[in-house]
């Protein structure tokens, strides 16, 4: 299945943005996508969102799911 | 020796006093509690002659560790009719450290029409007639205050909203370049001030040293130790620093929770040009007087604030925060951020909250007499709560009182304090955090942003709630800024081993939070004494009712759930 990846924020000085199609056996969880985007060990600091609803990593994924992933932040 | 500076303005006297039995670990917003708590009667009239303003820097503040110098004011709330607090970065907290001053308890007030300065310094407290500054902005009063007593000072003002004890007045503090951007917005406290015939606080700690820890080495240890932990975290390391607070508008958006036009729903079309993203895009375009990654006090490693610029380069305000983002700007349907920039150095010079003025602004275009998105407009009505006029004053009693008389349903307060620029039916943890803090809805007072939950869903929503509520109210007792959560909120040993060094203290981490535990104690005592009741602990009606049109959801945590959230164990 296929699945869009929205990065915000993230990567090598964390980088503004980031769009990209990621290809994933019919079983993937948000864990495998994170592990294959090499952000597994940060899970953690991540907010990860698919189509706008907050999930955990255990979350399966569905062809066609957009995930959008964030590092956590709060504002003032 | 640390003491307590108490400045009785009836009689225009100062006293230094011996730090009381049991108020030695408290600080900041911990001592502004004990102080109102102890000594104000909370059935007293907030703008009357027995409420206190009450500002103390945080436990480690002055000690240059990062993003820990900041100060809190305290008072009775003429917005709450409840204990607040409002803290604020900036210079000012270090500097009352340095000299040894761990409250200024500022009490009575000035017979009508007479305004003062407070001049602190280390060689005691004065009061000099505020004369010609009374009615100037706070940009031109830091800057008039500044000739007259160096470039060297710290400085919290009041504008003309707070000389006018409109409710939405706050109290804004200098930076490091001596500019009054840093606010003590919430709550109404400069209308508090205002009532006292304070003007302006001028504190002069040159010459005065870092406070000795008990343990100089362990300190050091334990600073690093710290500082390492904001570096190799990328949110305090990086993330802060590229894009400042803004870079949650892609956060609350995503949510569904970024409030816009009078808090309608939770997704901005113009979302991604009022963004973190948008806002470093421009200021690297445009340069000139630009910096993105600015600290607001002395040796932060964050770094979240900015100096926000025009087209020409040249300083429009600074800094330009999400909150302000969120609710001058989403919450009136305003998506240009030289348009919000502009609105919120005006909310500055008045000396008024961003938060309330843009959700009474919200309010007001609902009712029609503005228009959501009429920028131009709504620049004007700003302006008039400088100018005095009926208009003008409503806007700047804030948005539970322009409700009221502009006869709007929809008026996103609880216990007439407007909300942040979370919508609490996307996060709704927040909302729980609206409802049954102490401080109102404030999310200052604990925000769950962060907590591992389905923000859109009610479960685990009281717990994250009364989880940050505790965790906020220790860090405001440290002086210690939120930002730094992400890199010490599963290593809270490394504030225990700065207590430790600094004040040779037995304590672990439950004994830290222990702080906010006593602090929140005291802050609902006060309330309860003052009439509220946990019953009151509610969103307003129609959030339970209406859904939030982007995520499909409505406020469903428990009313009882709600009004039992203290009586429960953490």
């Amino acid at each position: 299945m296929r699945i869009t990846v929205r990065l915000r924020m993230l990567g090598t000085a964390s980088a503004a943005e980031h769009e990209l199609l990621l290809e994933l056996p019919e079983t993937a969880t948000v864990e495998s996508a994170l592990s294959k985007l090499g952000l597994l060990p940060q899970e953690s600091n991540l907010l990860i969102l698919v189509d706008g609803r907050g999930v955990d990593s255990r979350h399966p994924l569905e062809d066609g799911d957009v995930l959008t992933i964030l590092p956590r932040l709060a504002g003032g | 020796m640390p003491s307590i500076l108490r400045i009785n303005i009836t009689h225009s006297e100062t006293s230094q006093e011996a730090v009381p039995e049991g108020w030695e670990r408290l600080g900041g917003r911990a001592l502004t509690a004990r102080v109102l708590h102890d000594e104000v009667d909370p059935a007293c009239e907030p703008l009357g002659r027995y409420n206190k303003v009450v500002l103390a820097p945080g436990l480690l503040a002055g000690t240059g560790v990062s993003s820990a110098s900041r100060v809190s004011i305290g008072g009775k709330s003429p917005l709450t009719s409840g204990i607040k607090e409002a803290s604020a970065g900036g210079v000012l907290g270090g500097m009352l450290a340095r000299l040894g001053i761990k409250a200024v308890i500022i009490e009575g007030r000035a017979k009508p029409g007479q305004w003062f300065v407070i001049h602190l310094s280390g060689r005691g407290a004065r009061l000099v007639p505020a004369g010609e500054l009374v009615n100037l902005g706070t940009y031109e009063t830091v800057a008039r205050l500044r000739e007259v007593y160096g470039s060297r000072v710290g400085i919290a003002t009041l504008g003309p909203a707070g000389m006018m004890r409109l409710n939405a007045a706050g109290v804004a503090c200098t930076d490091h370049e001596g500019q009054p951007g840093r606010f003590a917005a919430r709550g109404g406290l400069g209308a508090v001030l205002g009532s006292k015939g304070v003007k302006a606080i001028v504190v002069d700690a040159d010459g005065a040293t870092k406070p000795t820890p008990h343990d100089a080495a362990g300190f050091r240890r334990a600073a690093k130790a710290y500082h390492d932990a904001l570096r190799d975290t990328p949110q305090t390391a990086e993330v802060y620093a590229n894009y400042g607070t803004a870079a949650i508008v892609d956060i609350t958006n995503e949510l569904g929770g970024f409030p816009t036009c009078n808090f309608s729903t939770g997704r901005f079309e113009h979302a991604g040009e009022l963004s973190g993203r948008a806002i470093h895009r421009l200021l690297k375009e445009r340069d000139g007087e630009a910096v993105i990654a600015h600290a607001c006090m002395p040796g932060c490693i964050i770094r979240c604030s900015n100096v926000f610029v025009d087209s020409q380069g040249k300083t429009l305000v600074s800094p330009l925060e999400y909150e302000t983002i969120g609710l001058l700007g989403s919450n009136c349907g305003i998506g240009d951020l030289d348009t919000i920039a502009r609105m919120n150095y005006l909310c500055n010079d008045l000396g008024v909250d961003t938060i309330e003025i843009g959700a009474a602004l919200g309010v007001a275009m609902e009712a029609g007499v503005l228009s959501f998105g009429a920028a131009e407009d709504a620049m004007a009505a700003i302006r008039q709560i400088g100018d005095g006029t009926l208009l003008g004053r409503v806007l700047g009693s804030g948005a539970a009182i322009a409700g009221r008389v502009l006869g709007v349903e929809h008026v996103p307060v609880v216990r007439g304090q407007a909300m942040a620029a979370y919508e609490p039916r996307a996060i709704k943890g927040l909302g729980v955090t609206y409802a049954t803090s102490p401080m109102g809805a404030d999310h200052t007072a604990g925000n769950t942003i962060r907590a591992k939950v389905d923000h859109h869903s009610a479960e685990g929503q009281i717990a994250a709630s009364r989880n940050a509520q505790v965790v906020a109210a220790t860090f405001d007792t440290l002086g210690l800024c939120l930002f730094a959560g992400p890199a010490i909120s599963t290593r809270l040993n490394l504030l225990v081993d700065l207590l430790i060094a600094l004040y040779g203290w037995e304590l672990d981490t439950a004994g830290l939070m222990m702080l906010g535990e006593q602090t929140l104690g005291m802050e609902l005592a006060f309330n309860r004494a003052a009439g509220w009741s946990e019953w009151g602990n509610r969103l307003p009606e129609y959030m339970s009712l209406e859904p939030n049109p982007a995520t499909n959801t409505v406020f469903d945590i428990p009313a009882e759930h709600l009004a039992q959230l203290y009586q429960k164990p953490g």
